[in-house]
C-alpha cells in the first residue's frame, strides 16, 4: 500500500475521512478476498478515470501478488461496463419498445471469457453500475453476483470500496 | 449443403502452412478447440480469381485474431499442389493462414460443384462448441468480400451478454 499512502497523503485535510476510508477497506477487513477487494477496486478506478489513483491502485495491488488474471478481468469488466452503462441506460430510460426491441449489435464476447470466474467478473462489474447510478444495471448486476453464489455482503462492501474510490478521485482534483 | 444449427463435420486434413515441406503439417477439428473458425473454400489452385481472395482474407488475418477467431482456407486440391501454388505465385508467399486439402471435407459439406467436382466459394463460421453459425456459397465466378465475412462474424458473436440487457416484465435476469 506504498503509493497508496504516498498518494493519499496529498488529499487536503478536508478528505481526511476518505484517506482513513480506504486505507481500512485496502487492509481487507471486509467480507471479500484480497482478490476480489483489489479487483473490485481495479475496476473501480479503471472506471473513475484518474491517472495517478489508477496507477496507485495498480502497483500497489501488484505489489500484494494479486495476479494478472485479476487484474486483466478488472480491465475487462470497466471497459465493457463503460459501454454498456451508457447504452443499456439509454435503453432502460428510453423504455420504447422500438430501442428495446433492436439487437445491441455491440461485442461484449469478454463478460463470456473470464479470466478468473464468472463471480469475480460480476462483482468488478458492480462497482462500475454503481458509478454510472444506473438502476436498472445495477439491480441485473447485483442479481448476477448473487447467482453466482455471492453474497448481498460482498455486493454491499464492493460499492462501499467503489464509491470511497469515487470520493478519492474527488479529492485529489481539490486545488 | 451443411447449414447454420449443424455440427461442422468431424474431420482431419492434410494443410499446407508456409513455404518448405517442413510446413506441410495435418488439422483436426481438435487442432482450433475452443476458437471461432472461419473456414473459406475456393475451386482450384493456380487459377486468377483466387488468389486475389485469399490474399484479401490473409490480410485481414489480425481482424479474425481480434475475434478468437481461426482462419482456414481450402479446396479439394492436395497439400504438395498448395506448396506449389504457394512457390509460384508471388502473392502467396507471405500468406498467414494455412490451406488445407480437404476433398472428403468438401464432399461431407456439399460444397463441391457437381460437374467441375471442385469447391464452390463456401465459407463457414464455426463456433467454439463446433456449430456452424453461418454458411454461405457462391458460384465459382463469384469473389467473396472479406469485410461481410467480418460483418458477419461480428453479428454472430454479438450476443447481449450483459445484465444490464433487462427488460421490464422479464420475470428472470438473463446472464
Amino acid at each position: 500500500m506504498e503509493k497508496i499512502s504516498e498518494l493519499l497523503s496529498l488529499l487536503p485535510k478536508e478528505a481526511k475521512d476518505l484517506r482513513i476510508n480506504l486505507k481500512r477497506v485496502l487492509e481487507c477487513e471486509e467480507s471479500l478476498s484480497s482478490e476480489q477487494v483489489w479487483g473490485v477496486a481495479l475496476a473501480a478506478v479503471y472506471f473513475i478515470r484518474q491517472p495517478e489513483l489508477t496507477s496507485a491502485i495498480l502497483e500497489d495491488a501488484r505489489s500484494v501478488g494479486i495476479s494478472e488474471a485479476v487484474i486483466e478481468d478488472a480491465r475487462g469488466a470497466a471497459s465493457i461496463m463503460g459501454m454498456n452503462t451508457i447504452y443499456y441506460r439509454f435503453r432502460h430510460l428510453m423504455n420504447s419498445e422500438a430501442y428495446n426491441q433492436r439487437p445491441a449489435n455491440l461485442r461484449m464476447m469478454r463478460m463470456q471469457q473470464v479470466a478468473t470466474t464468472k463471480a469475480n467478473f460480476e462483482l468488478f462489474s458492480i462497482g462500475p453500475a454503481a458509478l454510472a447510478g444506473c438502476e436498472m444495471c445495477l439491480k441485473a448486476h447485483e442479481a448476477a453476483v448473487k447467482k453466482d453464489g455471492l453474497t448481498e455482503d460482498n455486493v454491499h462492501d464492493a460499492v462501499r470500496i467503489s464509491a470511497i474510490l469515487n470520493g478519492v478521485a474527488v479529492a485529489l482534483e481539490i486545488v | 449443403m451443411i447449414t447454420v444449427g449443424d455440427s461442422f463435420p468431424q474431420f482431419k486434413v492434410k494443410a499446407c502452412n508456409g513455404l518448405t515441406n517442413d510446413d506441410l503439417t495435418e488439422f483436426t477439428n481438435d487442432s482450433f478447440a475452443g476458437k471461432w473458425q472461419v473456414y473459406f473454400f475456393y475451386p482450384k489452385d493456380f487459377t486468377f480469381v483466387c488468389p486475389t481472395e485469399i490474399v484479401e482474407f490473409s490480410n485481414n488475418v489480425e481482424e479474425f485474431e481480434d475475434r478468437d477467431a481461426v482462419l482456414v482456407g481450402g479446396s479439394a486440391d492436395n497439400e504438395f499442389c498448395h506448396l506449389a501454388w504457394r512457390n509460384d505465385h508471388e502473392d502467396l508467399r507471405e500468406l498467414k493462414i494455412p490451406l488445407i486439402a480437404a476433398p472428403k471435407l468438401a464432399r461431407e459439406l456439399g460444397i463441391l460443384d457437381p460437374v467441375e467436382n471442385v469447391c464452390l466459394r463456401a465459407t463457414f463460421i464455426v463456433d467454439p462448441h463446433g456449430v456452424v453459425q453461418y454458411a454461405a456459397a457462391n458460384n465459382l465466378s463469384v469473389g467473396r468480400n472479406v469485410k461481410e465475412v467480418l460483418r458477419i462474424l461480428d453479428a454472430v458473436q454479438s450476443d447481449e451478454l450483459c445484465p444490464c440487457n433487462w427488460k421490464k416484465g422479464e420475470e428472470t435476469i438473463k446472464v
